[in-house]
């Protein structure tokens, strides 16, 4: 046996030699985070930065080289008096207490159905689903021919159970037509997660409660229920945000000929972002619009922060459980 | 089961199944109408105008051409975006790096930020950059990757068995190597959901288009949003619109029951349970 | 071929564990070492140091002479076999082995050549075209064991190689290793919880607790001369029956019991106080009715085991169990809970000679050996009194 090298010498290299090894780690994460960080700076931080700086001033496209000027929180103010943005507000919030628990609800429902052991899942599944691919100018057209005031089909339904066949849902009952929509196009995606999460629960614990002698709403209460609430909070904070972030949906939806930021959606459809994409690309008025645009990213922030924080209270934390 | 709650259960499933299929189907019949009379009429319509397909095909514009954009313009955005999003859920899932939590949570934030705020700034950018009336932008958006997807990668790859990582170090991997070599070919699932989720998305963009780019390269996402009129008047030929909205429907329906067995286990295979 | 040279290595986890707390221990080149211990005890984190996966805290790694403690995982010519084999799944049994190869930039001629040969000696011939997925799970710890041999490296690591597999096949492929190994002659470095695989296995063996090396000496050498309570009680199954007995009065005292220490001769001297008294089940011989036995003690029989070659008897003796820190972490290391609640008092084992006798419920005289009783320090753990390995049968079993 050959003891070698004196541990001397490799003492007086050890720092060198491990820093360098950590730097080729922290080089390889950044490395492999470039095509990202390069989308980050360029498509969310200098924009970010720049919107910020838009909202602080007066900018249009006429003053944009003429009479450019910092305006403190003059837009902020305005926006603080402006009815019509706190009542975009309002509809947004509606719409997201409406179609959140309905999507959540309509998920889990069709999720334990397909998870009930029945046959030709896969045709069901995919019924269920097929509407999340349909894109979404075609979803808007299917939608305006089913509730099309004269002959669409909800408006026929509708007459042969003695009820008034010429609603104008378009117009008249537009978030109620929005929120159709949404709940028909965006089922599926959650579907898919919540029986991804129903399979992952496993047998024995359905089969111990059994012979405990549950019944099946005992079941789905006491072992169903607090065993998804981890993935009824992923599905709560993606659906709050995507429910806050619509706007396509409700400009195809807008009654008219055009199609198109240029179209006239009716006001209780106007969403936050639209109303703010109004004061832009409508008014020209960059700067507050920007501003209207901030207020809402604080608003969704407030939002998903206190579903979070709420989740200490019911979502069940596997890891503690199992101590693993 | 007994058979009375199975009965009630086919039935649950058939009658909710018929409802998501409904909307579906009445677009289909409501396209074969005749071509100014709107949806009205019998349910299903006689006789059956299929000559609605044909003028959406070549009546009004070249859906071809303009199919041609949408698919380019999907490729572009998509295929890039999948690679590089798998490259950066690996990096969060797998190599210990000073500033990558702050990064990660950075990342989840920018679903956040709403369209409004960043989107003039970021036209001035492309204007600047001399990319409006181009595609650059789709393929800006390709390389940089999709927040959602990152994080689809990540809890994918965070429950993959580290012995593989340590295996491949032993046979003289970097990183590099083992995401390409060991990690990409055990994707598919992931790999399935990234390119329906993020692909169908992208072929059916319809404001972005709108915004940046001249009518000879809009996808038909805007084209046929601006609908189909019968020559001089200003009536919306509905029926015509509804054929071109089915046939553009058509490539996302096929691509999705081509790949929707491994879509199902992919759902199921990476965690996505937050 | 290599020897390693471990210097007082430290790893510390970034949570604060110090899972391996200055282990020094030098192998020899092609020497196969085992290192055991119960689960926790720092061996595999220690083992995967050597590999290069995790980064020392502290100390060095020579390995054939050279320093490689900062130096990469691939760069230090090592293979390893994992617990869950890690086969790449999407590579077929050839793609698996050739693998490494490939990566290091072996030639084409080489690797073909080189995947023959060791396809050849492991009889994995029929199986190079199909999926790790496809394959048994004794297939596919050959395939583990392929790979790292096709490499042709200068040190083995193995990790738990066999606790996937099920009882019978484990002790064939125990076999093969100890084949494999001869053959070969490359420095091999095998972690394990099990010590039947340490006793067999090992040309020596090193057992470790708590980060710590405790003793690393020939397995026989483990079993006769452990140095300190944790080795006596980890190695041997079933394992030593520990008791706390005091010296009073010229005898030894413990559960009712007492001993004549002039039976010891001169290790008596070295006993203190308090002592506890270890004895091996297998150490123990039954008194017929009318023998005479200078150390012997009644048992009360509550459980017997017939094993067919030999019978285990279990019987509470009047005294608390011994429970130093050391053995607890036996215990929870090999996650033995037990089903029913503690009792107070201690239970020894006794293994005797099988016949059709039932012992259950009898009361039996056992016969205690001086020679073959163990002593420990009830503060330090550490043996008293040197016992060597010995040929000579014991009395009563002959």
């Amino acid at each position: 046996m050959g003891t070698v090298e004196t541990p001397l010498v490799a003492t007086a290299v050890k720092p060198i030699r491990r820093a360098s090894r950590r730097r080729r780690e922290t080089l390889a994460f950044y490395g492999f985070l470039s095509p990202w960080l390069f989308g980050f700076i360029a498509l969310t931080s200098v924009p970010l930065v720049l919107g910020f700086a838009m909202s602080l001033s007066n900018l249009t496209p006429v003053n944009l080289h003429t009479n450019l000027q910092y305006v403190g929180s003059k837009n902020y103010v305005r926006a603080y008096h402006d009815h019509e943005m706190w009542y975009s507000m309002q509809r947004t919030a509606i719409l997201m207490v409406t179609i959140v628990p309905l999507w959540i609800v309509t998920q889990l429902g069709l999720a334990m159905l397909l998870n009930a052991g029945i046959k030709f899942l896969g045709l069901w599944r995919t019924l269920f689903y097929v509407a999340v691919v349909v894109p979404v100018v075609a979803k808007a057209f299917i939608w305006k021919a089913i509730t099309d005031q004269d002959g669409g089909l909800l408006n026929r339904i509708l007459g042969a159970l003695g009820g008034n066949r010429h609603t104008d849902w378009l117009l008249e009952h537009s978030t109620a037509t929005l929120i159709m929509l949404l709940l028909w196009g965006g089922a599926g995606t959650g579907m898919l997660i919540f029986l991804a999460g129903l399979k992952g629960i496993p047998e024995e614990l359905y089969e111990v409660a059994r012979v405990d002698g549950a019944n099946a709403v005992r079941r789905f209460v006491s072992i169903t229920l607090p065993l998804l609430t981890p993935v009824i909070m992923f599905q709560l904070v993606w659906g709050l945000v995507g429910a806050a972030n619509v706007f396509v949906e409700p400009i195809l939806l807008s009654p008219g000929l055009q199609s198109g930021l240029g179209s006239t959606v009716p006001t209780d459809n106007i969403t936050f972002n639209i109303y703010a994409l109004q004061r832009i690309f409508g008014d020209g008025d960059f700067g507050y619009g920007a501003a209207i645009a901030w207020i809402f990213v604080a608003f969704i922030l407030v939002v998903t922060a206190l579903v979070f924080l709420s989740g200490r209270f019911w979502v069940f934390q596997a890891k503690e459980q199992y101590g693993k | 089961m007994r058979l009375a709650t199975e009965a009630v259960l086919y039935a649950l499933v058939l009658v909710l199944a018929a409802i998501f299929v409904v909307p579906l189907v009445w677009g289909f019949f409501s396209s074969l109408r005749e071509m100014h009379q709107g949806v009205s009429g019998p349910v299903i319509p006689k006789p059956a105008h299929w000559d609605n397909y044909r003028f959406a095909w070549s009546g009004q514009f070249a859906f071809t051409h303009y199919l041609w954009n949408t698919v380019v313009l999907t490729f572009i955005a998509t295929v890039p975006a999948v690679l590089t999003s798998a490259l950066a859920g690996y990096a969060f899932a797998r190599i210990r790096a000073r500033g990558r939590n702050t990064f990660f949570i950075l990342m989840l934030g920018t679903t956040f930020i709403p369209f409004a705020i960043t989107f003039i700034p970021f036209f001035w950018v492309i204007v600047k950059l001399n990319m409006y009336s181009t595609r650059w932008p789709w393929l800006i958006w390709g390389i940089s990757g999709s927040a959602f997807l990152i994080f689809l990668f990540r809890q994918f790859y965070a429950s993959f068995p580290t012995d593989l990582d340590d295996a491949a170090a032993m046979d003289g991997c970097g990183h590099l190597r083992t995401f390409l070599q060991i990690y990409l070919p055990n994707s598919g699932a992931p790999l399935v959901v990234a390119f329906i989720w993020l692909g169908t998305g992208w072929w059916g963009e319809y404001i972005l288009a709108q915004l940046l780019l001249p009518d000879q390269l809009l996808p038909l996402g805007p084209k046929i949003a601006q609908g189909y009129y019968s020559a001089g008047q200003e009536i919306t030929l509905v029926p015509v619109t509804l054929a071109a909205a089915l046939l553009f429907t058509v490539p996302p329906v096929l691509a999705f029951l081509v790949l929707q067995k491994k879509l199902t286990r992919g759902i199921v295979t990476t965690g996505l349970k937050g | 071929m290599a020897n390693i040279e471990l210097q007082t290595i430290v790893k510390t986890f970034p949570n604060g564990t110090r899972a391996v707390d200055g282990v020094d221990l030098t192998i020899e080149d092609g020497e196969f070492i085992v290192l055991v211990g119960p689960s926790g005890c720092g061996k595999t984190t220690l083992l995967r140091c050597i590999a290069g996966l995790e980064e020392v805290t502290d100390g060095a790694i020579v390995i054939g002479g050279r320093d490689v403690t900062d130096v990469d995982a691939k760069r230090r010519d090592i293979a390893m076999v994992f617990q869950n084999y890690a086969l790449y799944p999407h590579m077929t049994v050839r793609k698996n082995i050739a693998f490494g190869l490939k990566v290091r930039g072996t030639p084409r001629a080489e690797i073909a050549k080189r995947i023959t040969e060791t396809a050849r000696l492991l009889g994995l011939e029929e199986l190079m075209d199909r999926r790790p997925l496809a394959l048994s799970g004794g297939q596919r710890q050959r395939v583990a064991m392929a790979r790292a041999i096709a490499r042709r490296p200068r040190v083995y690591l193995m990790d738990e190689p066999l606790s996937n597999l099920d009882a019978k096949l484990r002790v064939r492929v125990r076999a093969d290793l100890a084949r494999l190994h001869a053959q070969l002659g490359v420095t091999t470095v095998y972690v394990t919880h099990d010590q039947v695989e340490a006793m067999t296995l090992g040309q020596r063996a090193a057992v470790m607790n708590a980060g710590k090396i405790q003793q690393v000496d020939t397995p026989q050498a483990l079993y006769w001369s452990p140095v300190n309570l944790f080795v006596a009680a980890f190695i041997g199954s079933p394992s030593m029956n520990l008791v706390e007995a005091h010296v009073a009065d010229g005898s030894l005292r413990f559960a009712g019991f007492s001993l004549p220490l002039d039976e010891l001769g001169a290790d008596a001297a070295k006993l203190p106080q308090r002592v506890i008294l270890g004895v091996r089940p297998e150490h123990f011989a039954e008194v017929e009715d009318g023998e005479a036995a200078a150390w012997s003690i009644e048992a009360d029989v509550t459980v017997e085991e017939n094993l067919g070659a030999e019978i285990l008897v279990f019987f509470p003796i009047a005294a608390e169990p011994v429970e130093t820190d050391d053995i607890v972490s036996i215990r929870e290391g090999e996650e033995q809970e037990a089903l029913l609640a503690q009792e107070a008092r201690a239970l020894f084992t006794a293994r005797l000679p099988s016949g059709t006798r039932r012992f259950m419920g009898k009361k039996i005289r056992l016969a205690l050996n001086p020679k073959r009783c163990y002593f420990f320090d009830p503060v330090t753990g550490e043996s008293l009194v040197v016992r060597k390995a010995v040929d000579e049968p014991l009395p009563a079993l002959a």
